[in-house]
């Protein structure tokens, strides 16, 4: 029946946001009776408040949950039973998937007939294509603005994101839940079929089948009124409340050589720096796929960093390579903006001076034939000396492709930077860089920041039949040409690092890449993840993964970037635990220019037991929240301001509503019989000499 | 719990969490008992405990059972009497005790049931129904024991209230007790059979979506008022049989609640465990009725106001009568009230 599910809740980041969810797995027992009305719907994901500066998005109920009569809309017209026709709102709608789209949010939104909504995922994805970001993503938070090519501001040259229908950024002030379970869906229509679907024209008779979605939400109006409202509980409440968080967790980055990450290296050294972005995002709280948008980028970037490494003359090299990884920056550039933001001010071993050059991954899986676009700043054209060093760039770029499936092409010099982590560097410094995507001008991805955004769409095909342990080692067609694509970029960042040798041996490996998209698409839990992760951490692997950046840190997605980028480009050392756990007791260690981690090792196949080692690498976290927290400056236009709402209870359920007559019938009926009870106790009690004497037989009682 | 668990077949946790609530209740009860105990009629001088040696100037009589065994609400002779005992201080003392009894029932049986699910395969539902009906028979007869249990206690109290008491006579009879008790033990399984019902029907939803019956609630509250009636019955009878040894009283009523449990594994066809529990209630009222000296003519002198015509000399008015029964009672209410009022 889909109902008796027990231990379920356990999605990835919800062990982490215990305080969120604290009655969530508790919810799915109850006691008998509530067994009888109820049915718990066990997997959803609901639409949380998320506040900026000056705005509040997302979705929440009453503070007692939102309850409503279900109805089934799964054509246009459906919607004027709710909206006009049926006579017992208001409506819980349950929405098809398609027609999850601005135009019915909207008309839904007008009314009040309408108390929630319950969206089930469609199958196969939208082919019209679905995203609830906006057409311009990260519009203000980026370079360009009225004093820096005011041209190219809120993408009047290109709209980045065409099918974008804002709906993520749109207020709602009822409840809206992802039914993630194909089975849940069909318990509540086939509830809905029982009881009410309309007969004859006439509405559908009681009991009618209703659904309540519980998702209160405690902060309102803006990310200056919450944080006011926090800082406000902390100063003068002994048990204070917090009612939204910052959205923070940490970039992680790594060099090719070593440096002391204490200290600050020379100012004549120079870096190019490789960076991508490692979140995503989706209309629904902790649904956050983000296939394309995120980990098709990133699982290259790893790749290339693979390669690099590899490379036998890299400790020579003229450059220092820095990988970087970025979080948060689907909400205007958190994880960047705070790098640049701690460079600025000397909070980080490398200078904004230090950065020779910066190469950007940002989408580059739906390649139209094999074109990579090779993005640039057109201001920085205007500058000589940029416009040099960015020709050298786009040079070298070009060359490494030779001979590589992969053919790099200019975007050209007249539009803009797509949204993307240089922007923020840009704006501090003209550092000369380059952002390789797969579209030319408008994104490939049709799913830009949706529940869609899922391995099919980025064409990751596995043939049937195959055991987890086989489907992670299967190579996929996207894993090799993501395999070319970063070949390309480690060949090229050896060039701009000043390499001389002959390129030919640096190599990504599609296995590599295959296992990496498995691992961030599919299944964090499988056996490689396993074994490259610190013992302690193994309860944090949940199943299917998502990359939504939250507010308790670090998440999954950052973990596990940092264990990968480790294994890739660490090496094994031989120290004990203790040695690997405390470097800086460990002679020879150099802990400033190196991280140990532990790590737990691969399953002996024939017994249950692990072989840990300790692994040894230039991988580093730095704090990704935006300055704007740190600085107080709640209500920023600099420095993105997003904060997440707090909560205390979601969850969803189906029932039976009875209606009003029964209700009051039952309530008469028990009014009568107490009145009648007290008419009856009180003459038994005031005739009792009467009833319980016995006259005939005076003699038994014996005064 | 036996009756209650039985109710919608499916109750398996409702026992333990019951036991649970249950002690809080068991606190509660004896603090209340703690408190009115100390309220034994005697001089201030002499504690309770001391009081056996006469002391002068009071007299005491003791082992003459002279006192009425019932209760005689508006005596009028009574200085030559036993006191009548104020209602209210001493059966507030009874029912929680019988409902503290009532309680330590459902905690056993509870935690026997618990531990057989705990023991048994959850997937074997013929094994599963098997002990829930197990657990309910044996939940009966643990209810049963008890009331025997305590009615040996109230025997020994009895004899203490007598000892302790001025004039040889207990303040309170053993039918007041069993009547009292009867009360306590069906208030409080009522309550444990409604409490969960009563928190889950305030909604927003109502039984039904597996394909259970609308009335469950309804169907519930009358079931939970027919247990309530009959454990007050049988608190009557099951007493009434140990005083004067009539086993076959005792076994009636344990026969009785054996049946009126069992029925309910007719749920959720509801007329098969309603009517005949209903049908059980009426012939426990009666029998009750008839041996707390009740009878056929009281009956009808009752409903046919004899009392409250105040010129009836015992010749019972005729059936017919056009004003009675319900003018009599609207007018021996009027004149409870006036009569109340004139004795203040």
């Amino acid at each position: 029946r889909g109902t008796e599910r027990g231990d379920e809740g356990a999605r990835p980041g919800q062990s982490t946001q215990c305080w969120a969810l604290p009655s969530f797995p508790g919810s799915c027992q109850g006691n008998s009776v509530e067994r009888k009305i109820y049915i718990p719907l066990n997997k959803t994901a609901p639409c949380v408040r998320l506040l900026n500066a000056t705005h509040q998005i997302g979705c929440q109920s009453s503070i007692s949950g939102d309850t409503g009569v279900i109805h089934v809309v799964e054509k246009e017209e459906d919607l004027n039973w709710v909206l006009a026709d049926g006579p017992h709102p208001p409506y819980m709608i349950l929405l098809d998937g398609n027609l999850f789209n601005r135009k019915v949010l909207m008309q839904l939104k007008g009314t009040s007939r309408v108390s929630g909504l319950a969206v089930s995922i469609a199958k196969p994805n939208p082919p019209q294509g679905f995203s609830p970001g906006l057409k311009c993503p990260n519009d203000g938070f980026g370079v360009y603005s009225k004093d820096y090519g005011p041209q190219y501001a809120h993408c009047n040259t290109t709209v980045w994101n065409p099918v974008g229908s804002g709906l993520s950024y749109e207020d709602f002030d009822f409840p809206i839940f992802l039914l993630e379970d194909a089975n849940e869906t069909q318990v509540i229509k086939q509830c809905y079929q029982d009881h009410n679907v309309p007969r004859d024209g006439s509405g559908p008779e009681y009991p009618l089948c209703a659904m309540q979605l519980f998702s209160h939400m405690h902060a309102v109006t803006s990310t200056v009124t919450c944080m006011r409202r926090n800082s406000i509980q902390n100063t003068f409440s002994i048990n204070p409340e917090t009612v939204c968080d910052p959205l923070l967790d940490y970039n992680v980055w790594s060099t090719l050589q070593p440096i002391n990450s204490s200290g600050k290296v020379d100012r004549e050294q120079e870096v190019i720096i490789v960076a991508t972005r490692i979140d995503s995002h989706s209309f629904f709280w902790n649904i956050a796929p983000g296939a394309e948008s995120a980990v098709s980028s990133f699982v290259t970037h790893l790749a290339a960093a693979e390669a690099l490494h590899k490379a036998s003359d890299v400790h020579s090299l003229q450059r220092n390579v820095m990988f970087t990884f970025f979080q948060g920056e689907t909400f205007d550039y958190i994880g960047s903006s705070r790098m640049v933001y701690d460079m600025e001010k000397d909070k980080f071993p490398l200078r904004l001076d230090n950065i020779h050059s910066f190469v950007e991954l940002n989408q580059v899986a739906l390649r139209n034939g094999s074109v990579l676009w090779m993005h640039t700043d057109p201001v920085s054209w205007m500058n000589e000396s940029v416009q040099t060093q960015v020709r050298n760039l786009l040079d070298i770029l070009s060359n490494s492709s030779v001979g590589a499936n992969v053919t790099l092409q200019e975007a050209g010099y007249s539009q803009p930077l797509p949204p993307s982590s240089f922007q923020r560097f840009l704006r501090a410094r003209h550092i000369p860089g380059v952002v390789l995507t797969d579209h030319q001008a408008a994104f490939q991805n049709r799913y830009y920041q949706s529940m869609y955004d899922t391995p099919e769409n980025i064409r990751m095909q596995y043939p049937e039949g195959l055991s987890p342990e086989e489907t992670l080692e299967y190579v996929t067609d996207t894993a090799k040409s993501l395999a070319e694509v970063a070949t390309v970029v480690a060949r090229a960042l050896y060039r701009l690092a000043g390499g001389a040798n002959n390129t030919s041996a640096i190599q990504a490996d599609p296995k590599t890449v295959t296992r990496m998209l498995y691992g961030f698409l599919i299944k964090m839990n499988n056996s490689w993840f396993q074994s490259i992760i610190k013992p302690d951490l193994k309860g944090i692997l949940g199943d299917v993964p998502q990359h939504y950046v939250a507010v308790s840190s670090p998440v999954n997605t950052t973990y596990l970037v940092h264990y990968v980028l480790a294994n890739l480009t660490g090496t094994v050392v031989n120290l004990t635990k203790e040695e690997c756990l405390n470097p800086d007791k460990t002679p020879n260690a150099e802990k400033e220019l190196y991280d140990y981690a532990w790590v737990q090792g691969s399953l002996d196949p024939n017994s249950t037991t692990r072989v840990p080692y300790c692994v040894r690498s230039t991988v580093r976290l730095s704090k990704a929240l935006s300055p704007a927290f740190e600085l107080r400056q709640w209500g920023s236009t600099e420095y993105s301001t997003w904060t997440e709402s707090r909560w205390k209870e979601i969850r969803a359920r189906i029932f039976l509503v009875a209606s009003k007559e029964l209700e009051i019938i039952t309530l008469v009926v028990g009014i009568a019989i107490l009145v009648f009870s007290l008419l009856a106790t009180h003459f038994i009690n005031a005739k009792a000499d009467v009833l319980f004497s016995i006259p005939r037989d005076p003699g038994a009682v014996a005064y | 719990m036996g009756t209650a668990g039985a109710h919608g077949g499916t109750s398996t946790i409702r026992g333990t969490t019951s036991a649970h609530r249950g002690t809080g209740t068991i606190t509660g009860s004896t603090g209340a008992h703690g408190g009115t105990s100390t309220r034994a009629p005697v001089p201030s001088r002499a504690p309770p405990v001391l009081a056996v040696a006469p002391v002068p100037g009071h007299q005491y009589h003791y082992g003459h059972h002279q006192c009425s065994q019932w209760h005689q609400y508006r005596g009028t002779t009574r200085a030559h009497q036993c006191p009548v005992p104020g209602t209210g201080p001493r059966d507030g003392l009874a029912v929680p005790r019988r409902a503290f009894f009532w309680l330590v029932s459902l905690l056993l049986s509870s935690l026997i049931w618990f531990i057989a699910v705990k023991a048994s395969d959850p997937r074997d539902e013929a094994l599963q129904r098997g002990l829930l009906i197990f657990g309910v028979m044996f939940s009966v007869l643990l209810q049963e024991a008890f009331r025997f249990l305590y009615y040996k206690l109230l025997r020994k109290a009895i004899e203490g209230l007598v000892a302790l008491s001025e004039d040889g006579c207990s303040p309170i009879s053993i039918q007041q007790m069993a009547y009292v008790a009867g009360v306590g033990f069906g208030l409080m399984s009522g309550a444990f059979s409604m409490i969960n019902l009563l928190a889950d029907a305030l909604g927003p939803g109502t039984v039904g979506i597996h394909g259970d019956s609308q009335l469950y609630f309804l169907t519930s509250a009358f079931m939970t008022m027919v247990l309530i009636f009959l454990h007050t019955f049988w608190g009557i009878l099951f007493f009434h049989g140990c005083e004067n040894r009539r086993w076959w009283e005792i076994a009636a009523v344990v026969v009785m609640h054996l049946a009126v449990s069992g029925s309910t594994f007719w749920n959720p066809l509801y007329v098969g465990s309603l009517v005949p529990s209903y049908l059980l209630m009426a012939a426990a009222a009666v029998w009750a009725y008839l041996l707390s000296g009740g009878s056929a003519q009281n009956l009808r002198r009752f409903l046919l106001c004899k009392s409250c015509s105040e010129t009836g000399t015992g010749d019972p008015l005729g059936p017919g009568d056009p004003v009675c029964p319900f003018g009599c009672w609207v007018l021996g209410w009027g004149k409870g009230l006036l009569g109340n009022e004139a004795r203040r």
